[in-house]
């Protein structure tokens, strides 16, 4: 506040005087007169003690208030004048993450995002400029920097919540690459704000630029089926099972209705209790059923209604496994280990021979006996099938050259990106003897010692081989956990079935191996949209947006891939709310004051007087100090 | 007008006056013939009761025509028409003067009764006072006497404190015994000892007319602020911040204090009149006080 009229002093000592008249006449209003009453004694009854009135008090207290607001009114006060402001670029980033679906008191989340970014671009000033990315497994801008309010209310209005989970280290990089890349005035604000539901770990931002995150809406309590996953019972047991996991993202201990469903029947529910931040798993057996197509739903207690505010876990998806029947020939002396190995596999039909027993000839022959894959041990003949070789002999005919022999060898760790090894965890395996295999030209290392490889893989004229110089019965590698693995393994390479991926590779954001056949198949998404399948170094890849079923189909082939939910950040909804610093929390009102953009010019610098409003006030006192004595009020 | 000699009546008042007396509720003895009948039988003109005929009665009271009917002889007993005491107690305390209007209002208004009782014949007397009596005149009667009874009234001087128990206690040394009509001019601002002193003037068998004087400036005080209120009895100065709601039970407390001499008065069959001093005394004493039942 500033005078503009009178200074400092001059007013003070001009209200000093006006102050010290009224004072002096208030005082002079107790002198007192004198008069002689023949009444006197009627007088002694009414008037026994001498008060000075409330009114008198409030007489002079009002009319010192009239006279500071004339002299101030003199004095003419007025605001500081607003110093200009810098141009500030904005790049605002909004989660359109699965979680900013979920429902909040009005809306959901990203409605509330959208009515803070709509506020943030109604409040530019004509120097300043946003940017608006959306932020979700990717980031992409969707313009580019401007102040035109109505294209970045298009721009919010499209904006809708995908299924997967947002990359926050990529939307900071690409948003401040936008910002620090582009050209803005000298001494601009650099300022990039990220509009989620929550607070993101977030690197120490470019020292150019502000870096401010906003989490909108409050925490909400979540339930969602966190695993699911079918498999068909083996041996002569008909039907399947099925594994249900629950887990509560809340504070407090949840009910809901697990249904499990086809797209036609229910097969079976349960009321299920999952306590606050815990999990409830169930497994059941399920009979067969037509339609390969299973669901578990989750619905409010009783079966009423959503059993929460994000729904997008509360469904999953899987397929009841196919009984593949793969005809594979064992050719071993009697090692149990492989045996064992590979009869736990229920979709393996074991065939297993003795040496003595075994034709070579049988291998060559395409298809002959209807075996896909044999595993060899100890053997080495040539096979027009996929094999695999246990401790090759070598010589004549054998697909691999035998190195000589090692006592004892010293076996690093295997190839973690074949198929054949992938996920293997072989370290410190002890053999008593091993023998080296020559690579030839295309064969893959897949595991060596210090000499050479102990893990060949080739493949020749469409036909996979694997040979390993190592007997399983003079190791212990048929000890390890992962030799079945490395067993099943094997088998899926031979048999082309790299599209058999984990739970994992099935989530919405992945990437899902599909077979040949399906670069050439129409893709039908869940909500009925058509896809087309990636090409991708020679591989079919499909990359769902969506939970659900994909169905694809290509003349008389068909496959359903179920995708699932499966993102444990975006389902706890509570998620991370500590404030800090370059942290604001904002469940709707005013723009919190460390975003809003720089000085509009449009603005006068010099603040108006403010002379009119004191004399108002003062035609307002005296008004009110007629009313107050004319009507005789407190007297 | 300066306090001291009064204004003459006119004539045409004074002759309005002549055809006018004064009303008592009591019939009193006195001592000689006038107008006013006597609780005596005598020889007046208002025939009161017959009683037998005795040896040395005035044959001309002899009802001959009740002798002629029943043959027996009977003499008509007449009321007594006999003078009566006209006591005028003028009160010429301190506050009577503070307004010169009060004090001339009460010395008109005292002559004006006065006048008429001379002319009835009636024994007149005058007293002042204030903290008892102060002045008194020896009794007065028949209309020579009025000169004397205007000089008497234009030497009163306003001064002194109000005390009502003297002044009945010098009444009752100067007058006590005798009967007769007490006109009583005053403020009555004697607030505690005015009902006893009433009290007593009735048991000395008297009947008091009560003349409560107030002044316009007593009704309607135009007072508000700080003063100071100087009594003029003596009594103690106040200091007061005077509001329109103190002046509004001022109002009040006056106004019940002129009541309740009304009501003490008429309780004991004496009469009150409230005078506004600022009303002309031709009113007031032809419209006011035959209003008030005290002329006839």
């Amino acid at each position: 506040m500033r005078l503009f009229g009178l200074s400092a002093a001059e007013f003070t000592l001009l209200f000093a005087a006006a102050a010290v008249v009224a004072v002096i006449a208030y005082l002079l209003s107790f002198r007192r007169r004198a008069a002689r009453v023949a009444t006197a004694p009627i007088w002694r009854l009414v008037a026994s003690r001498r008060r000075t009135p409330i009114r008198k008090l409030l007489a002079l207290a009002l009319e010192l208030l009239v006279l500071l607001l004339l002299c101030l009114a003199l004095a003419d006060p007025r605001e500081e004048p607003v110093e200009p402001g810098p141009p500030v670029y904005l790049a605002v980033a909004v989660d359109v993450s699965a979680s900013m679906g979920a429902q909040d008191v009005d809306g959901t989340r990203l409605d509330l995002a959208r009515a803070l970014v709509g506020d943030l671009a109604a409040a530019l000033g004509p120097r300043d400029r946003l940017l608006l990315l959306a932020m979700d497994d990717g980031c992409r801008p969707l313009g580019a920097f401007g102040r035109d309010v109505e294209a970045l209310a298009g721009a919010l209005a499209g904006l809708r919540p995908s299924a997967t989970s947002e990359d926050v280290p990529a939307a900071l990089e690409f948003a401040t690459s936008a910002l620090v890349s582009e050209a803005v005035p000298e001494g601009a604000v650099r300022r990039l704000v990220l509009v989620s539901d929550r607070f993101h770990p977030a690197p120490a931002p470019d020292p150019r630029l502000e870096l401010w995150q906003v989490a909108v809406g409050a925490p909400r309590d979540n339930l969602a089926l966190s695993a699911f996953d079918l498999r068909r019972r083996g041996g002569a047991a008909r039907g399947s099972e099925v594994f249900v996991e629950l887990t509560n993202f809340g504070r407090r201990a949840r009910t809901a209705r697990l249904a499990l469903h086809t797209r036609a029947a229910l097969l079976g529910e349960e009321e299920l209790e999952v306590p606050a931040g815990g999990q409830v798993s169930r497994a059941y057996f399920l009979e067969p059923v037509a339609d390969e197509e299973i669901m578990a739903s989750l619905v409010g207690r009783g079966g009423e209604g959503a059993p929460d505010a994000f729904s997008l876990d509360d469904r999953a998806y899987g397929l009841v496994p196919r009984r593949a029947a793969r005809r594979v020939l064992l050719v071993t002396p009697g090692n149990v280990f492989l045996e064992k190995a590979l009869g736990l596999d229920p979709s393996i039909e074991l065939r297993v021979v003795r040496p003595e027993a075994f034709d070579p000839a049988s291998l060559l022959g395409a298809g002959e006996g209807g075996v896909q894959a044999a595993v060899l041990d100890g053997l080495c003949p040539p096979s027009a099938v996929p094999a695999l070789y246990f401790a090759p002999a070598g010589g004549p005919g054998c697909p691999f050259e035998v190195a000589e022999e090692v006592a004892e060898p010293a076996l690093g760790p295997v190839r973690g990106d074949h198929p054949v090894t992938v996920g293997l965890h072989l370290v410190d395996v002890q053999a008593q003897v091993a023998r080296r295999l020559v690579p030839e030209a295309g064969d893959l290392e897949l595991w060596s010692d210090e000499g050479g490889p102990i893990l060949l893989a080739r493949e020749r004229q469409g036909v996979k081989l694997l040979g390993l110089g190592l007997d399983p019965a003079r190791s212990d590698l048929p000890l390890r956990v992962a030799f079945p693995l490395f067993l099943h393994g094997a088998l899926a390479w031979f048999l082309g079935e790299e599209p058999d991926l984990g739970a994992e590779e099935r989530a919405v954001g992945g990437l899902i191996a599909l077979p040949d056949w399906a670069a050439r198949a129409r893709v039908e998404a869940p909500d009925g949209s058509a896809l087309a399948p990636l090409r991708l170094g020679g591989r079919t890849l499909l990359r769902p947006r969506l939970p659900g079923f994909y169905r694809l189909s290509a003349g008389r082939e068909r496959l359903s891939v179920p995708v699932a939910f499966q993102a444990r950040a975006e389902s706890d909804l509570h998620g991370d709310r500590l404030a800090g610093p370059g942290r604001l929390l904002w469940a709707g009102g005013e723009v919190p004051a460390p975003l809003r953009a720089g000085f509009d010019p449009d603005e006068p610098l010099t603040p108006p007087p403010q002379w009119p409003r004191l004399l108002l006030a003062v035609v307002w006192l005296l008004l009110f100090d007629w009313v107050f004595f004319c009507f005789r009020i407190l007297l | 007008m300066p306090l001291g000699e009064l204004p003459p009546f006119d004539a045409a008042f004074l002759s309005r006056l002549e055809q006018l007396h004064l009303s008592a509720r009591r019939v009193f003895s006195g001592r000689q013939n006038a107008q006013h009948i006597s609780r005596k039988l005598g020889t007046g003109t208002e025939f009161a009761d017959h009683r037998p005929y005795a040896a040395g009665d005035d044959l001309r009271l002899l009802d001959w025509n009740v002798y002629a009917r029943t043959g027996r002889l009977y003499t008509k007993l007449y009321r007594q028409e006999e003078d009566r005491n006209l006591f005028f107690l003028v009160d010429v305390s301190g506050s009577m003067g503070v307004e010169a209007a009060k004090f001339d209002c009460a010395r008109r208004l005292t002559a004006a009764l006065a006048y008429i009782g001379l002319h009835e014949m009636d024994r007149v007397h005058l007293l002042g006072f204030s903290a008892g009596v102060t002045a008194a005149r020896p009794v007065l009667r028949g209309r020579r006497a009025v000169v004397a009874m205007l000089r008497f009234l234009s030497g009163l001087r306003p001064g002194g404190a109000t005390d009502f128990n003297r002044l009945l206690h010098h009444f009752t040394g100067l007058h006590g015994g005798k009967e007769g009509l007490v006109f009583l001019v005053s403020d009555f601002l004697d607030l505690e000892r005015v009902a006893t002193a009433l009290d007593g003037f009735f048991r000395l068998g008297l009947e008091v007319v009560g003349l409560h004087l107030v002044t316009p400036g007593e009704l309607e005080p135009r007072l508000l602020g700080e003063w100071r209120l100087d009594d003029p009895e003596g009594g103690p100065a106040r200091r007061v911040h005077l509001t329109r709601r103190m002046v509004a039970r001022y109002r009040a407390a006056l106004g019940a204090h002129g009541e309740r001499v009304r009501r003490h008065l008429q309780a004991r069959r004496g009469a009150y009149v409230r005078v506004r001093t600022d009303l002309p005394i031709e009113d007031l004493v032809l419209r006011e006080l035959r209003a008030g039942h005290l002329l006839a």
